[in-house]
């Protein structure tokens, strides 16, 4: 009996096992299948994630090229469509992309540090949304030395300086996260961040611009005309490019290196320069330089007025118009042009103009001038914070000058008793350039009869000594051996001066008709003013790693020490600084970051007026890109010996092009000059400060990839 | 005896009725969620081979129109964007994954050759056409999107 009760029994716990193994295979059914279709989100999440991540890194590249300078500020929604949206806002980034199927996904970078304003990121603090990551990017692309890459710590990168790895020169480092799921299946503009789950995948490149050597074309100087230089004795011209490239010089004229006294200069480089007629005028070493012919065709760097970032007219704006600065602080403007200007206060030197600064206050004259925000005026300084547009007024004043009441001379005064010596090289040079004022001078005189019959030459030829580079066929027809060589005309002409072609009372009466006597920029009011250049200050101070753009659209003058990084000035006329510089061997490290853009000539002096008529010139340290449509000309010396002369020194690229580039290669030399009058001269090549000037990145300069990491 | 045996069997035969009942319902079950199990298993391995599709023709597409060689680069961006950048059909198994690769212009305000496309693919399977549903098995399409920059030689 007993036997058999438990027998009936194991049925039912057999039953009752078998259940329990059959709910067994049921939830084990029930986990696997979610779980596998889950493993394949997952799968996508990442693959979208990614995704979204390059495309992140695509839309940041794309937006450098389109701007250097660019950090995710682009101000609210830059792009709005319906299956792809961008919002841009201090320096953070958001972009949504819907797939066909609807599916969505984003991508955010970071470029604030969120630390103070412009702290190490060139941003100021967001005051909107913020993506709350660590990883912040940074653009490096406009700096010469390499940046820490550092990452934020509660929002905020405490220190911009602590990072564990570098971003080199001239490179990018940009950070994506990409990001899928439900949380980004919506997008709101106004609050872009996801909201609810999300995953994905963070990705890290760093990308080197590379081609900047052929942007430049590899020459630190480029001269259409000749490339005339003048040091003190015993002194080099020497030429380096940076990361210890071959160093070059090129010129469609000749390069000529003299010391002060007439003796030939010292060309003391590793390095290849060239010449219209491959001959170097200067002493050199032939196993360090090589001297090459300048093809016709090859290229100088073209730069043209579209390329180049200029400040904004609907942007910060001053009135055009001359500036002038008083011995008791006060700031008079006058709506002229610094021609009419001079022209009018010489003749009513007492008048004082709109007074629009005085008691340390800006006033804005009876007109009320307001002040631009980049714009800051203290007594004798001038503080520009960002870009600054030149606004032409309705009297038609387009030029912008700033300048001390007695003007801001280039060069010392001439004595009066040398001023008919003056006056023959300073009318060669204005009549080689000015064919029409030529003409007009040598119409109706004749030659002096020494040539054969019939052709009464000049025996004017210093540069072949053969055949007459002037001469006169009948009375007041004269011909040049080459009309377009300007600097062989401008020295047969010198050369016919000093023969006697004309009298010493006629040329310095003909040179003070052009206005070629006297230093350039001296008013001489005698108001008895003693502020001079040096006593004013002109300083730009962009945010770190921005820059601060002056333009104008017709001529800049500049009478005052002028002081900055990141600094340009773009002028559609001609460009003077006059008070550019430091005493080198005083403050060593006294630089200057400015770029210099004229559709004009480029005119740089460091005259210092050291009262009691004593002056000198001081040094100057220039780092940027100096490029002018016409001629250059550095004033760091004069014939003078008891002057003492300023050292020039450029790091970047100099380049006299002789004409609008936007029409390639100039027909002739007759501009494109460069002339330096200094101690000595070092030129070190280094294109990266063409970045700092452009538009937009040209299409040769590419970004090579050097580190790819994924994060998650 | 005998009825203790009736008794003992009476039960038996109930019990077994229940216990066939209980393993029957069980056992249904088990069958449908197997199926529903596999069915589950099956849309995943074809999602998975779809993503690798939609990964492997967008990877194809922007290394083609980024890189090399130039001609094609160049007719991508010469070309309307009416029609597909590229289209196809790859058998994974004894599945049949179409794709079509789809491109619009991204309005960025930049000019060429610094443009921006985006690039879209939509991967279908066991349907005529992209955008059909399954019964038991849903949608039976996976997109993708990515953005392409114009310059050339210049990949990230």
């Amino acid at each position: 009996m007993g036997v058999k009760v438990r027998q009936k029994g194991i049925v039912l716990v057999t039953v009752l096992l078998m259940s329990i193994l059959i709910a067994m295979f049921i939830g084990a059914a029930i986990l696997i299948g979610p779980r596998t279709l889950g493993l394949a989100g997952s799968q996508d999440g990442a693959l979208t994630g990614s995704a979204a991540a390059e495309s992140g890194m695509q839309y940041a590249i794309m937006r450098v090229r389109e701007n250097p300078d660019w950090r995710g500020d682009g101000g609210g929604l830059v792009i709005n469509t319906a299956d792809f949206k961008v919002v841009e806002d201090s320096g953070y980034v958001w972009g949504h992309m819907k797939a066909p199927d609807g599916s969505a996904s984003m991508f955010r970078i970071r470029f604030n540090f969120e630390n103070g304003n412009d702290n190490g990121d060139s941003l100021n603090d967001s005051t909107g949304p913020r993506i709350p990551i660590d990883f912040v990017s940074i653009n490096n692309l406009s700096n010469s030395s390499e940046k820490v890459v550092p990452r934020a710590s509660n929002g905020t990168v405490a220190d911009p300086s602590v990072g564990e790895y570098y971003v080199p020169a001239h490179a990018l480092c940009i950070i994506v996260e990409g990001l899928t799921g439900p949380g980004v299946r919506e997008f709101d503009p106004g609050n872009p961040n996801p909201n609810g789950l999300t995953h994905g995948k963070v990705l890290e490149g760093i990308f080197i611009a590379s081609n900047l050597d052929d942007l430049a074309t590899d020459a630190v100087a480029m001269s259409n005309s000749d490339l005339v230089a003048v040091l003190g004795d015993k002194k080099l011209f020497t030429v380096e490019a940076k990361g210890g490239g071959v160093p070059k010089v090129r010129s469609r004229g000749g390069v000529k290196v003299s010391e002060e006294d007439g003796d030939s200069g010292t060309y003391d480089s590793k390095g290849t320069v060239y010449t219209k007629d491959a001959t170097l005028d200067a002493e050199y070493d032939p196993g360090k330089v090589g001297v090459e012919q300048e093809k016709a065709d090859d290229p100088f760097y073209e730069l043209t007025w579209d390329d180049l970032k200029t400040a904004d007219p609907d942007g910060n704006k001053v009135a055009a118009g001359t500036y002038v600065w008083w011995d008791d602080g006060t700031l008079h403007y006058y709506d002229m042009d610094y021609a009419s200007f001079s022209s009018h206060i010489r003749g009513n030197p007492t008048d004082a103009g709109e007074v629009v600064f005085s008691g340390g206050t800006w006033t804005g004259g009876p007109s009320g001038m307001t002040l631009p925000p980049s714009l800051k005026v203290e007594t004798k300084k001038m503080t520009i914070t960002g870009d600054l547009y030149v606004k032409p007024t309705v009297a038609g004043t387009a030029d912008f000058t700033v300048i001390p009441r007695e003007g801001a001379p280039e060069e010392p005064p001439d004595p009066s008793a040398a001023q008919a010596t003056a006056a023959g090289p300073a009318l060669a040079q204005y009549l080689a350039g000015n064919p029409v004022a030529r003409t007009a001078f040598f119409a109706g005189r004749l030659g002096d009869g020494s040539g054969p019959t019939g052709n009464e030459g000049w025996n004017s030829a210093p540069e072949s000594g053969s055949a007459a580079d002037i001469w006169w066929t009948s009375a007041g027809v004269v011909s040049f051996d080459d009309a377009n060589d300007y600097s062989s005309l401008q020295a047969a002409l010198e050369d016919a001066f000093d023969d006697g072609f004309v009298t010493p009372g006629e040329l310095t009466s003909t040179a003070a008709t052009h206005g070629l006597l006297g230093a350039e920029g001296d008013l001489n009011l005698g108001t008895g003013d003693t502020t001079t250049a040096e006593d004013l200050e002109i300083n730009f101070e962009p945010p770190d790693g921005e820059s601060a753009t002056l333009s104008s659209d017709g001529n800049i003058r500049i009478g005052a020490k002028l002081k900055g990084e990141g600094a340009s000035i773009t002028s559609q006329g001609s460009l003077s600084v006059v008070g550019a510089g430091a005493d080198l061997s005083a403050t060593a490290n006294a630089e200057e970051g400015v770029n210099m853009y004229a559709k004009g000539d480029i005119t740089l002096s460091t005259l210092k007026d050291k009262g009691n008529d004593q002056y000198e010139f001081k040094d100057i340290k220039l780092k940027g890109l100096v490029y002018t449509w016409g001629d250059f000309d550095a004033k760091m010396g004069n014939d003078d010996p008891s002057v003492k002369r300023g050292k020039f020194s450029l790091e970047g690229t100099l380049v006299a092009y002789g004409g609008d580039p936007a029409n390639g290669k100039p027909a002739n030399t007759n501009k494109g000059l460069v002339n330096i009058d200094a101690e000595e001269v070092k030129l070190k090549f280094d294109p990266a400060y063409l970045l700092s000037v452009m538009k937009t990145l040209p299409d040769n300069v590419q970004f090579k990839r050097t580190a790819w990491t994924a994060y998650r | 005896m005998i009825r203790s045996r009736r008794r003992v069997g009476g039960f038996n035969l109930m019990e077994l009725m229940f216990s066939l009942t209980l393993i029957a319902i069980a056992s249904l079950t088990l069958v449908a969620l197997s199926f529903t199990a596999i069915a589950s298993r099956e849309k995943a391995e074809a999602i998975t081979d779809a993503m690798l599709v939609a990964e492997e023709q967008l990877s194809l597409a922007v290394h083609t129109i980024e890189t090399i060689p130039e001609a094609s680069h160049d007719a991508f961006w010469d070309a309307s964007l009416a029609a597909p950048f590229s289209e196809g059909t790859i058998r994974i198994g004894d599945t049949d994954y179409n794709f079509q690769v789809l491109a619009n212009d991204v309005p960025t305000g930049t000019l060429p050759p610094n443009r921006l496309r985006k690039l879209d693919i939509i991967v279908w399977w066991w349907s005529e056409k992209p955008g059909e549903t399954r019964v038991g098995g849903g949608q039976l399409t996976y997109s993708a999107s990515r953005l392409v920059r114009e310059i050339k030689n210049d990949p990230i």
